[in-house]
């Protein structure tokens, strides 16, 4: 019964579109739970809480609260170029993922995070290739072009969690506290952490419904994580300041549209438009096919079972430029950014100067494995995913690394190789990518991005973003009709060091 | 005593008797009422009857009533028995059996016997208690040693035989060979040795003949002549001085007749007389050596679920679903040696050790990359070879329990065991140690077992020396003839205490199987309880095959449920009926299944180790078929057993409480197409019980529960009528149901992606060679 309800509830929220949003006393209210969990466990914290888009509502600072983290992804390693980190920009970037990587079908924490972002998935469990999400950690940076949200990107160390209100996703809230900025690398054994226990008290009154939380979705079988810890009593009040806020949330920055009768919205800053070779009829097809896939496609992280997959979509220019953009109703926030990433990934990739182009970037050491980067070959972002692992086949240990990776003894989700090379020189400034526009909100490395040709050229590429990987391709498949690579120069044509490269990938039994 | 039996004594007695009286001997002709004129050497009466003797030496008997001629009072009655023998006497052997005897005698150092019921026998004069050996008069007295010589006979036929003995009566040469037998061959067939160098018995003093008792070998077959009567008359023993008893150190010296019929074995022969298989004892009498070796070469070709893998086999492989052939055999010798003391029937073992040692060859090629082996750089094909100790036991008798060979065993080591009738819980070949009897003259059969498995080869489902981390106990009673004879009753207890929670187990091709990678893989153990109570044999025409199982315990951490009470059921029925050379068979098989894998208890049944014999068993495709849950890290089902029950692998995973169930409804149809060759059909429908757990475990509500229709057709060949070759081959196929559309298609509205249901079949062939 109470099952129906919440069934009941988020179909209802789903369905109105209208957004909810935090006011501002919720905000503070949600900071001083908080605070108070915080307390109770001892642990004086920067807390932060941002709303549905990533945008800050409020900031509170204990007393007693570190005011730098450490990066900290395995014993002893660095990542971004940089040692530590403001706390308040590490809680911020828990309280964004939190909010951008969830829906009214899924509710993802900075653990969920953390169990999809890692070298294997699940994490800890040898020969298994990285997690469906593996590299979305640099996605919606500050320095994007198109969704500019987190300096750090988003976060996998435990302590962030969405808050909903009605079953809508209503924002983000991040805790920092113990200084290290960090994942969870044995999902297999419980971690109670602090941080989370604090967040988690913070969400008290806007927490998801059950059935959506992370741990109710299985990924290919496996069950994905949420929390390892309850949340915290309420501590005794320790005076803390709110730095920032208490805002109210604000509407979101697109507009309800239906695209080939599918409702959705758009983002009035990429309308359909023709491209150097699309025309924007033909853009206007690939979102069209695209957007009506998504409906037909049953969701792989989504509850209730038996949802439909809501996705970003984007059609990006040969220069990058976005040609057009639409959303599912309730896709969750982070494909914003990644569907463009995606579509841009694949079309740098498929470009004839990629290779040039990344030996001025200075990256020439990731021109190997006699990969031709020179426009012969059509790359999927499944395609540069796959190379972009520290093992090669993915997951297998002993192996060297893929051709865009780094050996595992120096990888790290903080330290990915191509693609955090590629960011990290922009990661703090207005453009990820300096030196090459096509890339300028940095580069997706998992499936969901798949390139254009029109006439037997490269025309760009579609991205999509938003729900299982397998989904996203099938989407962007479905999107590109007409507009396929063809089929003698996909890149599951090629063999590397003795391994076929992927093309995309289909579902099983995809749909409804 | 039956009165039939105790004339025949009498007869015997009689006709012995009348072997030696002089008086008797003419050549007459004896006429009888259906006609039959029978030209006889020697008559008498005794009891009602008429004993003779024909001119060929041949004994017979007829009732009085049947002869017309000569009067009867003109045939002599016979005489009794001489004084030596005794009206009753005991024999009291030291093994404790206490004997009636009705005759005594010693000769050779053995004390030959003849019961009331006047079947003779003779033992070792060492195994007499009492009386005491002195007592007992030394009979028939050993032929003189110049009779024994070993020398050639050599006859007409070109036949040369190796014989101790020699003598001649009545136109006969009789002769013993150096085996210990007993023949005859008319004089002018003899070539060698002249015959009047053969000592004749005719003229003979007639040695008193105390005992009479039957040769111990069988004369030569006679031809067929017609019988005087229907009552066969027992072989008249003894004329004087030939060598009425063979003796024979053990009943292991009995030869066989010569005779095409009975082929003399050789140590490379299995099948005839073998002292390497157990057919007669390697030392002392009682003490066996039985040595086997098998070679099974299994051969497959199957059509089974696959994905195409995201490092595919070929380009353009975006479909989930990639082709689905497979190409298996698994070639394995395997050559065991057990030594023990017993005998080959009755007598339970007093010791026994058995070794064998097994290797294996496994080769499996497929369309798809990852099937081999999870690197896809591993290509298509896995070639491995594995060679292990399979067996390795001790068993001892600890205690004779009743004179009736009830007893009670124990063996140790590396051992088979099936639990029950059909294996549907319990069926392997490990290490443990097992307290097995029987009781109240076999009706109660008992075993209380105890194993801690080793781990399994992957590739060869051979055991290796790591230890599974498993420990399994079994206690069960087996009740004989329950309700009608023919029937057979169980009651068993299991326990599977699975405590494999140390560390993450990988298989050798790469594949994380402990736990099993679904859900959330965390390690964990398991404790089952089974009750179960199972019953086989036949009541009447009706042949029956049932069991059923509640199983109760705990697992831990289950993958995708969590902590789970473990509470489900199995039932298993198989109906048959014999009729002519066919057998029509109905089957019913349930497996409970969980309608919620989260909400704490486990209600779908599973094993331990199954290897069912049910349904079908080799010839139904979903038994013999492991069939991949594709999209996951788990088995739908494993090879070789009848359950969904969602393992990583059938022995090196774990048992999974949280899984569909099955229903199966099926019949089947054997059929003995010639002694050679029997037929086997085979047809089952299958749906799952429940399917929510599917629903949750692919993210897909609402699967549908046909699993379809599985047929299977085959042959079992023995073209040398024994076990020592033996050929298998069938075709077994599944046509879909919803269930399996559910789950094993992709097909989507525009097109642009779509694999339908794909054939499952199965053919294969098994040569098995044994020795």
């Amino acid at each position: 019964m109470a099952g129906l309800v919440v069934l009941l509830v988020t179909r209802a929220g789903a369905l109105r579109g209208a957004d909810e949003t935090l006011t501002a006393d919720e905000v503070a209210r949600i900071l001083t739970q908080a605070a108070a969990g915080a307390a109770a466990v001892g642990l004086p914290s920067s807390i932060v809480v941002v709303d549905a888009e990533g945008r800050p509502l409020g900031v509170l600072r204990m007393d007693g609260a570190p005011a730098t983290t450490r990066f900290e992804p395995v014993e002893g390693a660095s990542g971004l170029g940089l040692a530590s980190v403001d706390a308040g920009i590490a809680a911020f970037a828990k309280a964004a993922t939190g909010a951008l990587l969830s829906s009214g079908g899924n509710a993802f924490s900075t653990r969920t995070a953390s169990f999809i972002v890692q070298e294997h998935f699940p994490p800890g469990i040898d020969f298994t290739a990285g997690g469906p999400l593996f590299g979305v950690q640099f996605s919606s940076l500050r320095c994007s072009d198109v969704n500019a949200v987190s300096p750090l990107g988003l976060a996998a160390d435990p302590g962030g969690f969405p808050l909903y209100k009605n079953g809508r996703v209503v924002g983000g809230v991040g805790v920092e506290g113990d200084g290290a900025y960090s994942l969870d690398r044995r999902p297999d054994l419980v971690d109670v952490a602090r941080e989370e226990q604090a967040a988690l008290a913070g969400q008290r009154g806007f927490a998801p419904p059950d059935l959506i939380r992370g741990d109710q979705i299985l990924a290919d079988g496996i069950r994905l994580a949420y929390a390892d810890s309850a949340a915290a009593g309420a501590g005794a009040p320790r005076p803390g300041l709110i730095a920032d806020g208490p805002r109210a949330g604000g509407p979101s920055p697109r507009v309800d549209t239906t695209l080939g009768g599918v409702a959705g919205q758009a983002d009035p800053r990429y309308p359909t438009r023709a491209g150097q070779v699309l025309t924007a009829a033909d853009v206007s097809v690939v979102l069209t096919q695209a957007a009506q896939q998504a409906p037909r496609t049953r969701a792989a992280i989504r509850q209730p079972l038996g949802s439909s997959a809501r996705v970003s979509i984007a059609v990006v220019d040969l220069d990058g430029a976005v040609l057009g953009f639409f959303q599912n109703v309730d896709a969750p926030r982070f494909g914003i950014d990644v569907a463009v990433q995606k579509a841009r990934t694949a079309n740098f990739f498929s470009s004839a100067d990629a290779g040039t182009v990344l030996g001025r970037l200075g990256l020439g050491r990731y021109l190997r494995d006699g990969l031709p980067l020179d426009g012969t070959v059509a790359f999927t972002s499944r395609a540069v995913g796959f190379l972009a692992q520290p093992f090669f086949p993915p997951g297998i240990p002993q192996t060297s690394e893929g051709t865009f990776s780094l050996p595992i003894g120096t990888w790290s989700v903080f330290n990915t190789g191509l693609q955090l090379d590629l960011v990290q020189a922009g990661l703090l400034t207005s453009s990820c990518v300096a030196g090459e526009p096509r890339l300028r909100n940095g580069i997706t490395i998992f499936p969901g991005g798949v390139p254009l040709y029109k006439g037997g050229r490269l025309a760009g590429a579609v991205g999509i973003s938003g729900d299982g990987v397998d989904q996203d391709d099938l989407i962007a498949l479905a999107g590109s009709a007409g507009f396929e690579a063809p089929a003698e120069r996909r890149s599951d044509q090629l063999m590397v060091r003795g391994v076929r490269l992927p093309y995309v990938k289909l579902p099983r039994h995809p749909e409804l | 005593m039956p009165r039939a039996l105790r004339s025949l004594c009498a007869a015997v007695a009689a006709l012995a008797v009348l072997a030696v009286a002089t008086g008797a001997r003419a050549d007459d002709l004896l006429v009888l009422k259906d006609g039959r004129r029978i030209a006889v050497r020697r008559l008498a009466r005794r009891d009602g009857q008429v004993l003779l003797e024909t001119t060929r030496g041949e004994r017979f008997a007829v009732p009085e009533d049947q002869v017309v001629s000569p009067p009867l009072d003109s045939i002599p009655m016979a005489e009794a028995p001489s004084a030596t023998a005794t009206a009753e006497q005991l024999l009291v052997l030291k093994d404790g059996r206490r004997i009636p005897v009705r005759r005594l005698g010693r000769r050779d150092g053995t004390v030959l016997f003849e019961t009331m019921r006047g079947e003779t026998f003779s033992v070792r004069e060492d195994q007499v208690a009492s009386p005491p050996v002195a007592s007992i008069p030394v009979v028939g007295g050993a032929a003189p040693a110049s009779d024994v010589r070993e020398q050639t006979l050599v006859l007409k036929d070109g036949r040369r035989i190796q014989v101790l003995r020699l003598a001649r009566r009545g136109g006969l040469v009789l002769f013993q060979t150096t085996r210990g037998e007993a023949f005859s061959a008319p004089e002018d067939q003899v070539v060698s040795p002249p015959l009047d160098t053969i000592p004749s018995l005719d003229a003979a003093t007639p040695v008193p003949m105390p005992v009479p008792m039957p040769s111990p070998a069988p004369e030569p077959a006679p031809e067929a002549t017609p019988a005087p009567t229907a009552t066969p008359a027992p072989p008249v023993p003894g004329r004087p001085a030939e060598p009425d008893f063979v003796p024979v150190r053990t009943r292991w010296d009995l030869p066989f007749p010569s005779d095409p019929r009975w082929p003399r074995g050789r140590p490379l022969d299995p099948y005839n007389q073998n002292v390497l298989k157990g057919d007669r004892p390697i030392a002392g009498e009682s003490l066996f050596l039985v040595l086997t070796g098998v070679l099974e070469s299994p051969f497959e070709v199957r059509n089974l679920p696959a994905g195409s893998g995201v490092s595919a086999e070929r380009a353009g492989s975006q479909e989930f679903f990639g082709q689905y052939g497979q190409l298996f055999t698994s070639p394995r010798a395997s050559v065991s040696a057990e030594l023990f003391k017993g005998q080959t029937a009755f007598r339970p073992k007093t010791f026994a050790l058995k070794v064998t040692g097994a290797f294996n060859l496994s080769y499996l090629r497929a369309d798809e990359r990852n099937a081999v082996h999870i690197d896809p750089r591993e290509g298509r094909t896995r070639r491995r070879t594995d060679a292990a100790l399979e067996e390795a036991f001790a068993e001892a008798k600890l205690a004779d329990l009743s004179p009736n060979f009830d007893v009670l065993s124990v063996r140790a080591g590396i051992q088979p065991f099936v639990s029950d009738f059909r294996g549907l819980v319990f069926s392997d070949t490990n290490l443990g140690a097992r307290l097995f009897g029987n009781a109240s003259s076999n009706r109660w059969q008992y075993n209380l077992a105890a194993f801690s498995l080793l781990e399994k080869d992957t590739n060869s489902d051979l055991n290796t020396f790591e230890s599974r981390h498993q420990r399994v106990y079994v206690a069960n009673v087996y009740h004989q003839d329950t309700f009608t004879h023919g029937y057979t009753l169980q009651a068993s207890y299991h326990r599977s205490e699975d405590r494999a929670s140390d560390e993450f187990h990988y298989d050798q091709n790469g594949f994380l199987v402990r736990p099993a990678r679904i859900g959330t893989p965390r390690l964990h153990d398991l404790t089952a309880n089974y009750l179960g109570f199972a019953g086989d044999g036949h009541l009447g025409r009706l042949n029956v095959s049932h069991a059923a199982y509640y199983a109760f315990g705990t697992d831990e951490d289950h993958p995708l449920g969590g902590h789970q009470d473990i509470r489900a059921g199995m039932a298993a029925l198989e109906a048959s009926i014999d009729r002519d050379w066919t057998r029509w068979k109905a089957t019913v098989f349930y497996a409970s299944g969980d309608d919620d894998p989260t909400d704490g208890t486990a209600r779908g049944f599973d094993s331990i180790y199954d290897s069912s014999n049910f349904a079908g068993g080799p010839f139904s495709f979903w038994v013999r078929s492991g069939i991949a849950l594709t999209q996951t890290a788990v088995l739908l089902k494993a090879p070789g057993s009848l359950l969904p029950d969602l393992r990583a692998s059938k022995f090196e995973g774990q048992a999974s409480f949280v899984n569909p169930g099955l229903l199966l409804a099926g019949i089947g149809l054997d059929a003995d197409l010639t002694p050679k060759l029997r037929g086997i059909v085979n047809a089952n429908y299958l749906r799952f019980d429940k399917t929510e757990t599917l629903d949750l475990l692919l993210f897909q509500p609402g699967l549908r529960k046909s699993i379809g229709i599985d047929l299977g057709a085959g042959v079992v060949y023995r073209p040398w009528l024994s076990e020592n070759v033996v050929i298998t081959a069938g075709v077994t196929g599944l046509l879909p149901g919803a269930a399996f559309e559910d789950l094993y298609t992709s097909t989507c509205a525009t097109g642009a992606c779509g694999s339908g249901s794909k054939k499952l079949f199965n053919a294969f062939a098994v040569v098995k060679l044994t020795y």
